[in-house]
């Protein structure tokens, strides 16, 4: 589940001659656009968001005695993650708000606020006690040691 | 066809390097009397994988998001044009929490100063 939040009312503007954007060079198109939908009262956006905050993507991996969720979470800061367990339940908050830097003008706002939420049901017990979380290059990497009974264990087969 | 045609044929496809999905980053470009900032968002780009290149007049950003059992491994690219604005032997660029942020200084003729109206 993911919500993302972007400020539509701020109009994007030109952005300064000495950085042209050449891998958007439409994009003065896009924000022409943005006020003739407006103007015409077009409800859709249809040109679909073409960059990546790449907030979101994650996964969860099993090393044999841990499993090991990385969520990518660029610019949030640790006082903004929550992080839960209850019974085999895993649970992830997260947010950033995106603010311009003091004293400095806007030419191009694209990096969003964001919020993520998202559980996970996780497929062996774990021990909570012994869970770990560090956040870091911009990714959430909680490591969950198995409890001791979900351990994988080596059983001899002996011959009848 | 011979034996050492088919042989360097399968040689090929099977060599050919996994594709790597490229995204834009998303960038802020902000701007103040002394220097314009760019901040983008590189999520599992390390120090390591990032490139920040300067070849007047482009800089161009290529980071590398590393690969782990499930995630692709994904390219980071963003290409800017800088004018003569920009002092290109003091741009700074530093990385935290998954996100960019080059510091592009304006030479000196460039940036904004403020003169003080005094009264007669």
């Amino acid at each position: 589940m993911l919500t993302r939040q972007r400020n539509t009312n701020e109009l994007q503007r030109f952005a300064p001659f000495s950085l042209v954007d050449w891998d958007s060079p439409w994009a003065t198109f896009g924000s022409l656009r943005q006020d003739l939908d407006r103007l015409f009262g077009a409800y859709e956006r249809s040109i679909a968001d073409p960059y990546s905050n790449g907030e979101g993507a994650s996964e969860i991996r099993d090393t044999g005695n841990e499993l090991v969720l990385a969520v990518d979470l660029p610019g949030v800061s640790k006082k903004d993650v929550e992080l839960s367990i209850s019974g085999d339940n895993l649970f992830v908050r997260a947010s950033r708000t995106a603010t311009a830097p003091e004293g400095y003008t806007t030419h191009r706002r694209e990096r969003a606020s964001f919020k993520f939420e998202h559980a996970w049901r996780l497929p062996v017990q774990v021990d909570a006690q012994k869970v770990e979380a560090k956040l870091a290059e911009g990714v959430l990497t909680v490591t969950l040691p198995k409890s001791p009974n979900a351990q994988p264990k080596q059983i001899t087969v002996e011959a009848g | 066809m011979t034996q050492s045609t088919i042989e360097s044929a399968r040689n090929t496809s099977i060599s050919r390097a996994p594709r790597v999905a490229e995204l834009t980053p998303a960038v802020d470009i902000y701007e103040n009397d002394k220097e314009l900032l760019v901040v983008a968002d590189l999520p599992r780009v390390t120090p390591g994988s990032l490139k920040l290149e300067v070849n007047h007049p482009d800089m161009k950003i290529e980071g590398r998001a590393v690969a782990s059992d499930t995630q692709p491994e994904y390219l980071y690219t963003r290409t800017f044009h800088l004018d003569s604005s920009v002092d290109v032997g003091k741009i700074e660029a530093k990385l935290s929490e998954g996100v960019l942020q080059v510091h592009l200084p304006k030479r000196e003729p460039f940036q904004v100063r403020r003169i003080e109206v005094k009264t007669a």
